[in-house]
Parts: C-alpha cells; sequence; structure tokens
C-alpha cells in the first residue's frame, strides 16, 4: 500500500456469480474494487474510476477482453494502469493474444486466488517503484 | 491293190534285166570268126620269124577296144612265159583311113610291151596273109614255122583273165604241148563284112 | 492326264521307227548311187569302148547303149523306188537285186576288171547299211546266179577251163560268203545296238515324262499349297474358307470331291461345311454324321489319316458303288487335329492315285485347314469375350462411376467430420469456457466463505465448504482433463517448446506434488542425476505427465515409498531423460496394465471408489508423451507396486498424427 491508500482494482467480468465473489475476496483483502459488466463499461470506467489495476476476463459481451485491453493500452490516460487478463481457455495462444494485445499478465479460470494474489502484489508493487522512481 | 502292181512291175523290170544282161553276155560271147590261119609261114608275110624261138603274130583292129584286153593278155602271156618268142603285134591300117590312124593307145601299149615289135599293116596286106579276120587273132608259129596256135586269148569279148587260149600259149612255149590249139576269137572284125 | 506307257511296247516303238528312219535313209542313199552308177557306166562305156569297128566301118559300141539302156532299166528303177517308196522292204529288196545287177554289168562294161570286181564287195557292205541282213540274200543270190548262169551258159566266160572254173567259183563265193557273215554280224550287233539305244531313249522318255508329271504335280501342289493359305488367312467366314479350300483341293489336284466337316463337340456330331467337286449341296445324307460312323466318323474317332483305294470304304454303302461309277481310284481322309484336339475331318477323292508328295501336300492342308477352324473358333470366342469384356467394363464404368459418387459423398461426409470435429473443437473451446466459469464461481464462493466462517469461528460450516470445494476442485480436474483429452482428440493439443533446466522444474514440482504423495503416509524420495541440464519441451506437459504420475502413485500407496529417478538415457539412438516413477502400492495384474492408458480404465470399476481419481490421468500422461516424441511404460505386479518410466527426448518435438494412439505396455 502506499501513500495513496489502498489500490483499487477494476474487476472486468460478466458473469454475476463469479464477479461477486472475487470482489468480495479482494475487498477481504483490503483492496477497493471496481466492477465492470463488459468491455464497453470497463473502458469507460477505465478512464473514469482511474484504477490501479484491472483483471480482465476475455469472454465480454459487446467489446470482448481483446479489444478492450487494446484500446484501454491504447488511450494515453489509461495505458498505465496495469492489466491482468483472465481466460477460461488455457491455450497457449489465448496467452501470447492476450499478452500482445498489452496485457501485463494472464490467468486461467477457475482462478486460484493465492496465485492471482501474487500476481496482483507483483503488478502493483513494480508500479510503485515505477512510480516512485518518477 | 498297190502291192499287187508293184509286184507285176517288179517282175516285169527283173525280166527285162535278166534280158538285157543275157543279150549282153550273149554279145560279148559271140566268138569273131575264126582265122584261116596258113598252117606254116606264109611266105609273103613280110614279117621274118625268128629261127631259133617261135614266133607269136597277134593281129589287131587299132580302135578296137576288146583288143585291150588282147593285148593285156599278151603281156600276161609273154611275162609267164619262159620262153620268149619273138613277138609282132600287127595293126591293120586301112587306105581309106589316113596317116598316124593307127596310133591308138592300143599301138602304144603294144610298143611299150617287151621285144614285141609293132607293125603296121597297110591295107591288112598280113591280116590276108594269115587269114585273120577279128581283131585279137594271134597264131603261134614254131622255130620251124609251123603252126601250132591259132586262136584268141581272151575269155570273152574284152575280158581279161585266165582263159583257155593263153593257158594253151603258155603251155605250149613253155615246152609242153597243148591239147587245145585253137580258141575263138573274141574282137572286132578285121575288115568290115563282105570284104 | 495320259497314262504311262509300258517302256517295251514304246522301246520297240522307236526301234521300229530307227529302222525305219534307216531303211528310208539308205533308201535314198542307193538311189544316189544307182543313178550315179548309170552314169558312170555310161560314161565308162563312152571312154573304154565307145565305137565298134568292124574294118573300116564304125558304129557306137554296144557296151553304150548297154550302158545307156540296160543301166538305165537296172539302176533307175530302184532308184524310183527309193524316192517314192522308201522305207518299204519291197524297195529295199528291189534294191539289193539291183545293185548287184548293176555291178555285174559294170564288171562287163569295164571288161571284167579286177578292179571293178570290188564293186561287189564295197555293194554287199553298201547294203549292210541297212542292217536288214535279209537283203543280203537277193543280192548273194544274184551273185551266185551270175556266176552260174555265166558257167552253164557261156564257160568260157568264166575264167576259161570249165573244170577248174568249179574250184574257182567255189572261192569267189567263199570270199562273198566271208564278207556275208561279217556284215550278218554286224547288222544283228548294229540293231542289237539300235534296240538298245530305242529301249533307253525309251527309258530316258519314260523318265522325262515322269519327272514332268512330278514337275507338274509339284506346280500342282505348290499352287494348292499357295491356294488354301490364301484362303485360311484371308478367310472372312469359315464356310466360305473352307468352301475356297475344298475347291483348291479339286483343282489343283484333280480330285474329283473334297469335303470338310467341322466337329460339334457338345453333340458330338461332325457338321458338313463345304463341299466341292462332284457335289456342292451341303444338306446331303452326309450333312451331319455322328463320330463313330461312316468311314467319315471312324476317321474322327479313330483321329488317323485313311487312305485306301476307293472301293474300299465304307463297302456296306453306296460309295463304293458311286466311287466305281464316278471313276473314282483313290481316297483320303485327314482328322483335322490341333494340338492333338480334333476340330474336323477332310475326305478327297480322286480319279487318279496319290504320290507320296501329294500325301504330304493333303496332310499339311489338313493342319493347315485345322488351324484355319480353330483360328476361327478362337475370333468367335475372343469376339464374345470381347463382348463380355466390354460389358464387364461398362459395369465397371458404371462401378468407377458410382464410387466416384461415393468418393464424393464420402469427400463431403468428411468435410462434414471436419466440420463437426471443427464444431467439437470450437465447442470445447466454448464449452471450456461455458464449464469452467460456474466452477470458477464455485470454487472462489465455497473459498470465500471459509474465510468468513473462519473470521466467525464457524468450524462446522468450514468443514462443509471444504466439502464443497474439494468436489468443485475434482471437478474441475476431471473437466480439464477431458478436455485436454478432446483438444488432443480433435487434433489441437499445440505444443509450446522451451528451454527450462530440469532441476528447477523438479523442485517446483514437488511444491504441489509432494503434498498428494505424503497424503497417505507415504514417503517421497527424489534422485537426480548431477549431470542432467536442460532439455527443450513442453514445461507444462512434462509437469502434468510426472505430477499425474506421482499424484497416482501416491494415490495407490499407503504408508509406503514413492521414488522419483531421473537420469539421462537413450531412446532410439537418441539422448533423453528418463522419469521413473516407482511405488510400493497395491500393484496391478498383467491384464489390467494393459488397460490402464485408456481413458476411463482404471484397474477396476471399484478403484475409483476406493482411490478416486479421474481415471483419465494415465491416459492424458500417454497422450502427452507421443506428442512430446517420447514413451511411458508400465511394470507392475499385484501386491509388489508399479514402475512408471516416461522417456522425453532432451529435443522435444510434435508428433500430431500420432495423437490418439496407445502407450506401450512393458
Amino acid at each position: 500500500m502506499d501513500a495513496r491508500g489502498p489500490a483499487t482494482i477494476l474487476v472486468v467480468e460478466d458473469n454475476e456469480a463469479s464477479r461477486d465473489a472475487l470482489s468480495r475476496r479482494l475487498a477481504r483483502r483490503g483492496y477497493r474494487v471496481e466492477l465492470a459488466v463488459d468491455g464497453h463499461e470497463a473502458v469507460s470506467k477505465g478512464r473514469s474510476a482511474s484504477p490501479d489495476l484491472i483483471l480482465m476476463d476475455l469472454g465480454l459481451p459487446g467489446i470482448d477482453g481483446w479489444e478492450a485491453t487494446r484500446q484501454l493500452k491504447g488511450d494515453v490516460s489509461t495505458a498505465h494502469i496495469p492489466i491482468i487478463v483472465l481466460s477460461a481457455h488455457a491455450m497457449t495462444s489465448d496467452r501470447d493474444m492476450a499478452l500482445a494485445a498489452g496485457g501485463d499478465d494472464f490467468d486461467t479460470k477457475p482462478v486460484r486466488f493465492q496465485q492471482l494474489l501474487e500476481k496482483i502484489e507483483a503488478l502493483l508493487n513494480s508500479q510503485v517503484s515505477s512510480f516512485n522512481s518518477q | 491293190m498297190s502291192r499287187y502292181w508293184f509286184g507285176a512291175v517288179a517282175v516285169v523290170w527283173l525280166c527285162l534285166a535278166a534280158v538285157g544282161l543275157a543279150v549282153l553276155w550273149q554279145y560279148d560271147n559271140a566268138p569273131g570268126e575264126a582265122a584261116n590261119a596258113p598252117a606254116s609261114w606264109p611266105s609273103h608275110s613280110h614279117l621274118t620269124p625268128a629261127a631259133d624261138t617261135p614266133t607269136l603274130v597277134m593281129l589287131a583292129h587299132p580302135q578296137c577296144t576288146c583288143s585291150r584286153a588282147s593285148l593285156g593278155e599278151l603281156e600276161e602271156l609273154l611275162a609267164r612265159s619262159d620262153v620268149h618268142p619273138k613277138t609282132y603285134v600287127v595293126f591293120l591300117k586301112p587306105a581309106t583311113f589316113g596317116e598316124g590312124w593307127e596310133q591308138t593307145d592300143l599301138w602304144r601299149t603294144a610298143k611299150r610291151l617287151r621285144d614285141v615289135s609293132v607293125v603296121r599293116d597297110d591295107d591288112g596286106v598280113e591280116a590276108r596273109a594269115f587269114g585273120a579276120a577279128t581283131s585279137g587273132q594271134t597264131l603261134l608259129y614254131d622255130q620251124n614255122g609251123h603252126l601250132q596256135f591259132s586262136g584268141g586269148i581272151t575269155g570273152s569279148r574284152a575280158h581279161e583273165g585266165d582263159n583257155a587260149g593263153r593257158q594253151s600259149l603258155l603251155a605250149l612255149l613253155n615246152g609242153g604241148g597243148s591239147a587245145r590249139t585253137g580258141t575263138d576269137v573274141y574282137g572286132c572284125p578285121l575288115f568290115a563284112s563282105g570284104s | 492326264m495320259p497314262q504311262a506307257v509300258p517302256t517295251g511296247s514304246r522301246a520297240t516303238q522307236l526301234f521300229e521307227q530307227y529302222q525305219s528312219d534307216l531303211h528310208q535313209r539308205t533308201d535314198r542313199l542307193f538311189a544316189g548311187l544307182l543313178v550315179f552308177q548309170w552314169v558312170a557306166g555310161i560314161l565308162f562305156a563312152l571312154w573304154i569302148s565307145p565305137l565298134a569297128w568292124s574294118g573300116t566301118a564304125s558304129r557306137t559300141h554296144v557296151h553304150v547303149w548297154a550302158a545307156i539302156i540296160l543301166g538305165g532299166i537296172i539302176n533307175l528303177f530302184p532308184a524310183a523306188l527309193g524316192i517314192l517308196r522308201p522305207g518299204r522292204p519291197s524297195t529295199r529288196f528291189t534294191i539289193g537285186v539291183a545293185q548287184m545287177l548293176a555291178g555285174a554289168l559294170l564288171i562287163h562294161l569295164t571288161g571284167g576288171r579286177i578292179e571293178t570286181h570290188f564293186h561287189v564287195f564295197g555293194s554287199l557292205a553298201f547294203l549292210a547299211f541297212y542292217r536288214d541282213w535279209r537283203v543280203l540274200i537277193p543280192a548273194t543270190v544274184v551273185v551266185a546266179l551270175d556266176h552260174m548262169l555265166r558257167g552253164l551258159f557261156w564257160p568260157q566266160s568264166v575264167y576259161g577251163v570249165f573244170v577248174a572254173s568249179q574250184w574257182r567259183w567255189l572261192e569267189h563265193a567263199a570270199w562273198v560268203f566271208f564278207e556275208d557273215v561279217f556284215l550278218l554280224m554286224a547288222c544283228v550287233r548294229g540293231l542289237a545296238e539300235m534296240r538298245q539305244t530305242a529301249e533307253r531313249t525309251a527309258a530316258l522318255e519314260q523318265e522325262v515324262r515322269t519327272r514332268q508329271q512330278a514337275e507338274n504335280d509339284e506346280r500342282a501342289l505348290a499352287s494348292l499349297t499357295s491356294a488354301v493359305g490364301l484362303a485360311l488367312t484371308r478367310g472372312t467366314e469359315l464356310r466360305t474358307m473352307l468352301q475356297q479350300c475344298t475347291e483348291a483341293l479339286v483343282k489343283h489336284l484333280d480330285s474329283g470331291l473334297a469335303r470338310i466337316w467341322t466337329l460339334n463337340d457338345a453333340e458330338r456330331m461332325l457338321e458338313l461345311q463345304a463341299s466341292a467337286g462332284t457335289h456342292t449341296q451341303l444338306d446331303g445324307p452326309q450333312a451331319k454324321v455322328p463320330i463313330g460312323v461312316l468311314s467319315v466318323g471312324m476317321i474322327a474317332l479313330e483321329r488317323t489319316p485313311q487312305l485306301s483305294p476307293a472301293e474300299q470304304i465304307d463297302p456296306h454303302l453306296d460309295d463304293a458303288l458311286w466311287a466305281r461309277r464316278e471313276g473314282m481310284v483313290a481316297f483320303a481322309g485327314y482328322p483335322l487335329l490341333v494340338d492333338s484336339k480334333l476340330v474336323g475331318v477332310m475326305t478327297i477323292f480322286s480319279r487318279r492315285e496319290f504320290s507320296s508328295s501329294m500325301q504330304d501336300t493333303m496332310a499339311a492342308v489338313a493342319d493347315g485347314v485345322a488351324v484355319g477352324i480353330e483360328r476361327k473358333r478362337a475370333e468367335a470366342e475372343l469376339k464374345r469375350r470381347a463382348k463380355d469384356l466390354e460389358e464387364a467394363h461398362e459395369i465397371q464404368r458404371t462401378n468407377a462411376q458410382q464410387l466416384s459418387g461415393l468418393v464424393d459423398q464420402l469427400r463431403v461426409t468428411q468435410r462434414h467430420a471436419e466440420a463437426a470435429t471443427r464444431a467439437k473443437s470450437d465447442f470445447l473451446a466454448s464449452m471450456s469456457h461455458e464449464l469452467r466459469t460456474p466452477l470458477n464461481a464455485i470454487i472462489l464462493y465455497s473459498e470465500l466463505l471459509q474465510e468468513e466462517a473462519a473470521d466467525h469461528g464457524q468450524q462446522g460450516s468450514i468443514t462443509d465448504l471444504q466439502k464443497i470445494q474439494s468436489a468443485g476442485k475434482h471437478l474441475l480436474e476431471l473437466i480439464n482433463d477431458i478436455l485436454d483429452l478432446s483438444k488432443i482428440e480433435a487434433g489441437k493439443m499445440s505444443l509450446s517448446i522451451e528451454t527450462f533446466d530440469v532441476r528447477t522444474m523438479i523442485d517446483e514440482l514437488l511444491d504441489t506434488a509432494a503434498p498428494l504423495v505424503q497424503k497417505n503416509n507415504n514417503r517421497l524420495n527424489v534422485h537426480c542425476e548431477d549431470t542432467l541440464g536442460t532439455m527443450d519441451s513442453d514445461l507444462t506437459k512434462t509437469r502434468q505427465i510426472l505430477l499425474n504420475l506421482l499424484s497416482n502413485a501416491g494415490k495407490f500407496t499407503r504408508d509406503g515409498a514413492v521414488t522419483l529417478d531421473v537420469r539421462q538415457g537413450t531412446m532410439a539412438g537418441r539422448p533423453c531423460v528418463e522419469f521413473a516413477v516407482t511405488d510400493t502400492g497395491v500393484g496391478m495384474t498383467q491384464a489390467q496394465t494393459e488397460k490402464i492408458f485408456e481413458p476411463f480404465t482404471q484397474a477396476d470399476v471399484t478403484t475409483t471408489r476406493k482411490y478416486g481419481g479421474t481415471g483419465l490421468g494415465l491416459a492424458l500422461v500417454s497422450r502427452f508423451c507421443q506428442l512430446i516424441g517420447g514413451s511411458v511404460t508400465v511394470q507392475s505386479a499385484p501386491g509388489e507396486g508399479a514402475r512408471f518410466v516416461v522417456r522425453l527426448p532432451l529435443s522435444g518435438h510434435e508428433s500430431a498424427a500420432d495423437a490418439g494412439a496407445p502407450a506401450r505396455v512393458a
């Protein structure tokens, strides 16, 4: 945690149960959680809420996760936000595609929560160090 | 038909031939007139008889072809004879003919004979002396002038070859005798008939 | 064709001809000689004694007339005969007589010259030219008569002394007789030679005739052979061809009747196909002849050629009478054989005998005709087969069309299958998402609730929630395995080759694997070779393989030991890494080991209940091994545990073609 207070994580997930369970578990860990249900909302909330990290589910209605990731990374105001792409597909091609689209990390669903947490912390800390170095 | 015809012709022919030959032979075997030879040497003959040998006289017609045979026989005779008689061959020459008429091949043949005197008999004087009538008449007188033989020395007219006349003469000349003292004379008549 | 004339009578014929020629020649010779003699006689007479003298008168000598007339008579009549009727016996006998008469005349005309007497001997020799000794008889008689008659009528003309003439005459007769004897011998010998020549000539003529005949025969045979050959090669239709053959036989062999039958094997009947010569109709009494009946049938039965005089065949039938009526002299019948198979019979009746060369030619013709018939049959057969073949081709074409239709259908089906597979993999792709999403929620919620329960100290709930979580994780495992297997089946499983350190991979793996093994109070031993370095392979799959094996080892072993040995080895000559997982668990039977790599097959149906697991672990292990290009083997015995050995190449590669093939059992 930095001086600005607890990190904000934007959870983009169209499945309600998953979204709810994940966000509540994150909240218990002390994160502030923002929610988006589709790609469109992901992009807009990404701009408006300025989260510190985005968990992007790939299988989204409307604009899918790839596109949303690209847009966010393409937008200068949101390009700095680390994005962890989540997918139910464990195929390597998905991983590459996600990373090629600009995702900083990739994880599979169902999530292994501990592993996910470690990834989140790793990205946030690097963010902080880079921020601190500015 | 032709066979019989031929046969007839053949027979006729044969007869003709036979007859012809018979006639010819008859002619050739017809002796001439015999000589009426004097028994001793005629005195009015110009010929001289030999005193030591017999004398032989042949009288011939120089043109008589038959007498060729006679001459041939004479030659033969003289060749075979042991004794060579004094031989006269007298050729008649009728006065009507010219000189040399008698010089025929006969004359020449006679001339060629060895030791033979060939005499021309003008007008047949000698012939008449010896009484010869036919060419080829041959007479043999002994040494004494006696007639020993008078006849021809050919077998038939103009026919050479062995004959009785020659045989007889040979016998006489060679010292033997001969039963035959005369033969037929075959030759041309010395004188025309009637002369 | 003229019959051969017997040499004897021909020789006689020739002999007589020679004689006749000789007689005629000699007649003509004598005609000339007689004329010459006449003329000679006249000339002689003219030369020797042209004139007969009588004193001073001369006239033509009788001899001249005799030479002309008598000479004419004697010489010219026979001369005419010699010209007009030469060769007749009468002519030469007349000449014989005349010649001696002429001689007599000549002798006479020449005055009996010795030399002229030679005419007698010469004449007799000339008369011997006739080679007819009988001619010498009248001639000799004439000479004798001449001597006799002259001796009779003109004895002095005959050598003087009559007595001696008898001996002389005998001497002359002896000389003439002497010559006659030799002339007789000459005549006889001459005739004998002539006869010999005649015989030889006759024989020669015969030979030439025979040779000519043979040549003609050969020519005829050659023509026959070529005609038959032409018919057989040109042969349009069977009957036409055979008819041409029979006509050639009739024409060139001068045969009276030639016929050819073909064999109808089914009915054992000979059917008349061609007939030439005296009969040409094919529907007579011999149109169909059963085998063994008549001479034709007998030839077919016995399969040997028959050559005989015409009367000897079928004496009980009309044929013999017919043969005699038509003047048939010889019969020849040949069976038509091709490779000792009977195809027909050929018969020939002829009006003259068959020479041996004719027989040879006919046998050759029979062979040729047999081949021709067979060829026709083969052609018919071929046509039929071709038609069958054509039909078969038709069928085949139809089948091929159908086949191509089926192939097209198959392609369509295949495309459908591919589409289905694609759909399936797409389905899988989407299904994995669909399946995992609810699971995700279950697991997350159950974990969340566990955390909240732990916060509130609700221990009982925690246990229940753990059960839920466990069930969910099991479900997840199952889903993952199924999806992986399905991906491999669909050929959609891809490899991601990377270089990783083996030891490091093992260490990281043990973090997850150790608890699974130690769960059943098992000891986990790990031995790694020091020389192990890095390997190029799919890291995820390698880990999964080892994890599955270790998890299984732990599941099926209780209070035992699970050992992992990792070392370098070779596989098919290439370097590999060997991972051996050995346990001291329950083990398996031989039968069980053969089945375990198949999906959903555990050792037996009770195993799942007792030991848990999905039954897919080893199936995935084996398929993953194949994909990477490695192998997995198992050794086990009941109660003695199990040993699984996985060999992975040091440089892994994809062998997607093998996806789905079962693993080997050691």
